[in-house]
């Protein structure tokens, strides 16, 4: 009677240490959710990325963000799209006013690569490098409201030189060419310095318009027509051949479920998500650099940039 | 041990010695059962909603998204945790897991008492990183060249399992 009462008490002992651990291992599943995306964890057969905001190579480490798609982050958010299985087409949502010509031209390139139907809907404004990633797709559907095309490249800087001559600043020039200070805002733009750096735009500007040719199957030189830097909406890009389609979301996801004969579109949003800790250490070590470099310094860094 | 049988029945002898191999290897089975239904269900909502089935398809999986494998890791480590606390404090509040209960085994300290850190050591073969998964193959095969039949980290751990036998 005694050994059976022991025996009673070690699986009681026994069951009450699993019924423990198994509550634990769903804390532990629910906790391990945490470190996982949710576009891996959660289902759909179509992948929605968003490429919102001014095109840059690298984002913003803030939780609010810096209003910027970083091309980094889009391409391997287009990446993981094209090798999950579950996902059979991408869905890009295109509002954008262009950028960094270098993260417009990765982002297209990642899109071109893509082994899987790819369709842009341009929501709000697909100007510019936003054009240009809208186009690398395989079908572009755009917002009747919507601002598109904005075909061209300029580079710009406030020149502050009247600013500073006023104040009794000024700006004493020491190079070791005559162009090493090219763009800097404390002096006037001379006709040399203008003419090279049109030469350079231009270069950008033929690329873009050869990509643009090319990504949609058009002649380059009807592109390079259009390639003024002007905006048209929704329909007129339509009737220019720069889209395929005036719709909505809808119609990109019909158009997918047409073309892929599928039963119905689930979207999956894919998104990158900066991890508690990665934010503020980014914030933190962002905030070090500049303390270190100083406001002088900050202030005197030249802000001349090529942008689509 | 003498156990009393009744009334002019002469009393059973009982005494304790290294368990029989079939009796080990069914709990074990038996345990991993347990570990299968109870712990690891809890995670295969998760596991097939993110990893695609096929072997070369979960391999691809993984060789392109690199960063997935990482958080795939803390899952596994989570999982050996409870697989490693499943075992060890089973064998210390009890000295027996489930399977080794229904087969009649159990664990005893070769020193005066069981400690928790010995149940921990006896078991961290049961952690899936390196260098102590190289103990999945070293620390059962110690079982057949010892003679008390201790696994290799039971003899680190000063731990044996053995069973009561009855004469």
């Amino acid at each position: 009677m005694i050994m059976e009462d022991g025996k009673k008490s070690v699986l009681g002992t026994i069951v009450v240490v699993v019924l423990v651990l198994w509550v634990l291992s769903f804390l532990f599943a629910g906790f391990a959710s945490l470190f996982v995306p949710s576009q891996f964890l959660v289902g759909g057969n179509v992948a929605l990325i968003k490429v919102e905001g001014v095109l840059a190579t690298e984002g913003s480490d803030s939780f609010l963000g810096d209003g910027s798609a970083s091309s980094s982050d889009i391409v391997k958010l287009l990446q993981e799209a094209d090798t999950n299985p579950g996902v059979v087409a991408v869905l890009l949502e295109v509002n954008s006013p262009g950028g960094s010509p270098v993260a417009s031209y990765e982002i297209a390139q990642a899109v071109r690569k893509l082994n899987k139907t790819c369709v842009a809907y341009i929501r709000e404004v697909g100007a510019s490098g936003g054009y240009w990633v809208a186009s690398a797709a395989d079908y572009v559907v755009a917002n009747p409201l919507s601002i598109t095309g904005s075909i061209g490249v300029y580079s710009s800087f406030l020149d502050f030189s009247g600013l500073m001559s006023k104040y009794g600043v000024s700006y004493q020039r020491v190079v070791s060419g005559d162009f090493k200070d090219l763009g800097s805002p404390y002096r006037n733009l001379s006709d040399s310095d203008r003419d090279v750096l049109l030469s350079k735009i231009k270069v950008v500007h033929e690329f873009f318009v050869s990509q643009v040719a090319e990504n949609r199957h058009m002649n380059k030189s009807v592109v390079a027509e259009l390639a003024t830097g002007l905006f048209y909406l929704g329909p007129e890009a339509k009737d220019l051949g720069l889209v395929d389609v005036v719709g909505d979301l809808d119609t990109a996801k019909n158009y997918i479920k047409d073309l892929l004969e599928l039963e119905s579109v689930e979207l999956v949003e894919y998104e990158t998500k900066r991890g508690f800790f990665d934010s503020f250490s980014g914030v933190i070590s962002k905030n070090f650099f500049f303390l270190g470099k100083g406001f002088g310094s900050a202030f005197v860094d030249q802000n001349f940039a090529v942008r689509t | 041990m003498v156990k009393k049988r009744g009334v002019g029945v002469p009393g059973l002898k009982t005494f304790e010695g290294p368990a029989q191999l079939w009796r080990r290897v069914l709990a074990f089975v038996f345990d991993l059962f347990v570990i299968d239904v109870v712990f690891v269900s809890s995670f295969k909502g998760f596991f097939e909603g993110v990893v695609p089935s096929g072997f070369s398809a979960s391999m691809n999986f993984f060789e392109s998204n690199a960063g997935l494998v990482q958080s795939l890791t803390v899952v596994v480590a989570l999982i050996a945790l409870l697989v490693l606390l499943y075992f060890s404090v089973l064998q210390f509040r009890v000295g027996q897991t489930l399977g080794q209960y229904f087969f009649g085994v159990y664990v005893k300290s070769e020193g005066k008492v069981l400690s928790f850190w010995q149940c921990v050591l006896s078991n961290i073969t049961f952690i899936p990183f390196f260098p102590f998964f190289i103990l999945w193959v070293v620390d059962p095969l110690h079982m057949f060249f010892s003679g008390k039949s201790q696994r290799l980290m039971q003899r680190f751990a000063k731990v044996v399992v053995v069973q009561r036998y009855v004469v």
